[in-house]
């Protein structure tokens, strides 16, 4: 066996794997292509790799996954799917001969909900969510400037008239026939009437003044209609302050009540938890104690392994669908620690403690330490 | 019909882009793809998002399917894995090590425990983590850094101290006991 071809083959299980380097895959894949053997016992690693996928934790996929996936995948196939198609990750052609570790091209495609939400905050005006008031001034803005150019251009358009009105009037006491503006004016100049001239430059400054009180008028309107929504959005604002205050006076009842001694108490039941079968000297209690609050879960455990780097224990209430239920995190020092957990009412067949590869967690993702019966 | 002629027959419609054969599949293949995407993404929303990607190649790229490469559920896994692990890179999220033990509270979450298609599933499971523990701990170690954590045999050297060379002989060694161990499950006799 030549140097090469040992080498090569040693590479078949992580190639298979997806454990290769980048320049490794490439290399190792120009190699398949010279070796049908190779290429053969590649094909039955991979399905060796394959059946590692099983040992994955049963996880109930989202509810109406599927039919968003297929609608997508369906409907988005000719828009959305031309970079699988240019360059896809895995050729088919060669399922796995590529396992790279993170050789995928083109982000995944987008959720259904992602792309509907997405089209709306780029068609719709970001402004609006800000409570409109924003984007209802800068329309006024935009309409004053609208108005001061529409209002000049009218300007313009007036004093033409008013000159072609006097010209041709002109015009028509000295046999000319009537031009355009610029023929009018040139004839008026040729033969040197002053008079005519004066007359356009008061139908000119008679214009300008006409022009120049609309414009004021157009920008006192939008301004007052400004000052308007300004108030209204003053008064939403206080609106909310005071909504704000009423909050913070109900939260700050809430935290007086927090702080009176309860009264009354009772234990409904205290159940033992056990240590799972790694954490056997493990060992704590739950019980479950009602006020005129509520009811709480109060755990309390005992000689728990260590906890290291960002690692916290879980608290799970089990209800009877097998759903588990956050009821908290606690860090365990010299193993111990406890916890207290307002209930929602319920009926819960088992209380869990595990072990989380850190405190944020809201699905059970280490291993069980201690477990106790609630049904019994 | 055994696994994989059904496979065969039903990759080959989806290539004729029949839609209805491209749901038999989904159907067939939407639980384990899950779990697996789950279990590398910690993330039931990006999950999601690798299983609609996945299902978008298939639909894309049947046609180029070869079985002499290996089964299509093989491919479909090592497809979703590399999804999900680029999902993982490009986010610079590398998702929490989640301990071998972790399979019975996560269990917990599943409300279908009672189909037979879980069952199969879950008996084929307890025979691959019954091979895993027969192989050396330092070896399943090994596997599980690469495969589930997505790190390259380079950077488990570098990561965990361990000279490359003997990364790579664990993960020889690792595979080849896999293999032997499983090879009547890799004809097919069950569906993951």
């Amino acid at each position: 066996m030549s140097e090469r071809k040992e080498l090569m083959q040693e590479m078949a299980e992580a190639y298979a794997l997806g454990g290769l380097e980048e320049a490794e895959i490439a290399e190792y894949e120009a190699y398949l292509q010279e070796d049908i053997d190779e290429r053969l016992r590649v094909a039955a690693l991979r399905d060796t790799v394959g059946l590692l996928a099983s040992t994955a934790a049963p996880v109930s996929p989202p509810t109406g996954m599927k039919s968003r996936i297929l609608a997508n995948v369906l409907k988005g196939s000719e828009s959305t799917s031309d970079a699988s198609k240019g360059n896809p990750d895995t050729p088919v052609g060669q399922p796995i001969e590529e396992p790279k570790p993170a050789d995928v091209s083109g982000e995944p495609a987008k959720r259904q909900g992602e792309i509907e939400t997405g089209g709306t905050a780029q068609s719709g005006d970001p402004r609006l969510e800000d409570g409109g008031t924003e984007l209802l001034l800068e329309q006024a803005r935009q309409g004053i400037e609208a108005g001061e150019a529409r209002r000049a251009a009218e300007a313009i358009g007036n004093a033409a008239e008013a000159a072609n009105e006097e010209v041709p009037r002109r015009s028509e006491a000295n046999g000319s026939p009537a031009g355009d503006f610029a023929q009018t004016q040139s004839g008026a100049e040729a033969r040197g009437t002053d008079a005519g001239i004066e007359d356009v430059r008061q139908a000119r400054a008679a214009t300008r003044a006409r022009s120049g009180r609309a414009l004021w008028a157009g920008a006192a309107a939008v301004m007052a209609a400004a000052a308007i929504l300004l108030g209204v959005y003053s008064a939403q604002l206080r609106g909310e302050l005071n909504d704000m205050h009423a909050d913070m006076t109900a939260m700050q009842q809430q935290l007086d009540s927090v702080k009176e001694p309860t009264v009354g108490a009772e234990v409904d039941r205290t159940v033992a938890l056990a240590g799972m079968e790694d954490d056997p000297q493990a060992w704590g209690t739950a019980s479950m104690v009602r006020d005129d609050t509520g009811t709480h879960l109060l755990v309390q455990a005992a000689e728990l392994p260590e906890l290291s780097g960002s690692q916290a224990y879980q608290v799970w209430l089990i209800d009877k669908e097998g759903n588990p239920i956050n009821a908290g995190t606690f860090m365990s020092k010299s193993g111990s620690g406890a916890l207290s957990y307002t209930m929602q009412p319920g009926d819960y067949e088992m209380v869990a403690i595990t072990l989380e590869p850190d405190a944020e967690g809201d699905q059970p993702r280490g291993r069980k330490v201690l477990v106790g019966a609630l049904n019994g | 019909m055994n696994e994989q002629s059904e496979d065969l027959r039903l990759i080959r419609l989806i290539a004729d882009r029949d839609a209805g054969a491209l749901e038999q599949l989904y159907d067939l293949y939407e639980r384990p793809v899950y779990a697996l995407a789950y279990r590398l993404l910690n993330d039931a929303m990006a999950a999601e998002e690798a299983v609609q990607e996945l299902f978008l190649r298939i639909w894309n790229n049947a046609a180029r399917y070869d079985s002499s490469h290996g089964k299509l559920s093989s491919w479909m896994f090592a497809l979703a894995r590399n999804i999900s692990i680029d999902m993982i890179r490009r986010r610079s999220v590398r998702a929490s090590a989640v301990p071998v033990e972790d399979e019975h509270l996560n269990a917990i979450a599943d409300t279908e425990s009672d189909t037979e298609k879980l069952v199969q599933q879950t008996l084929e499971g307890e025979s691959v983590w019954a091979a895993l523990g027969e192989i050396g701990n330092e070896q399943r170690q090994v596997i599980e850094w690469i495969y589930f954590n997505g790190l390259t045999q380079q950077e488990v050297s570098e990561r965990y101290g361990i000279p490359l060379g003997t990364v790579k002989s664990r993960v020889r060694l690792a595979l080849k006991q896999l293999h032997k161990r499983l090879s009547g499950m890799e004809r097919g006799e069950s569906r993951a």
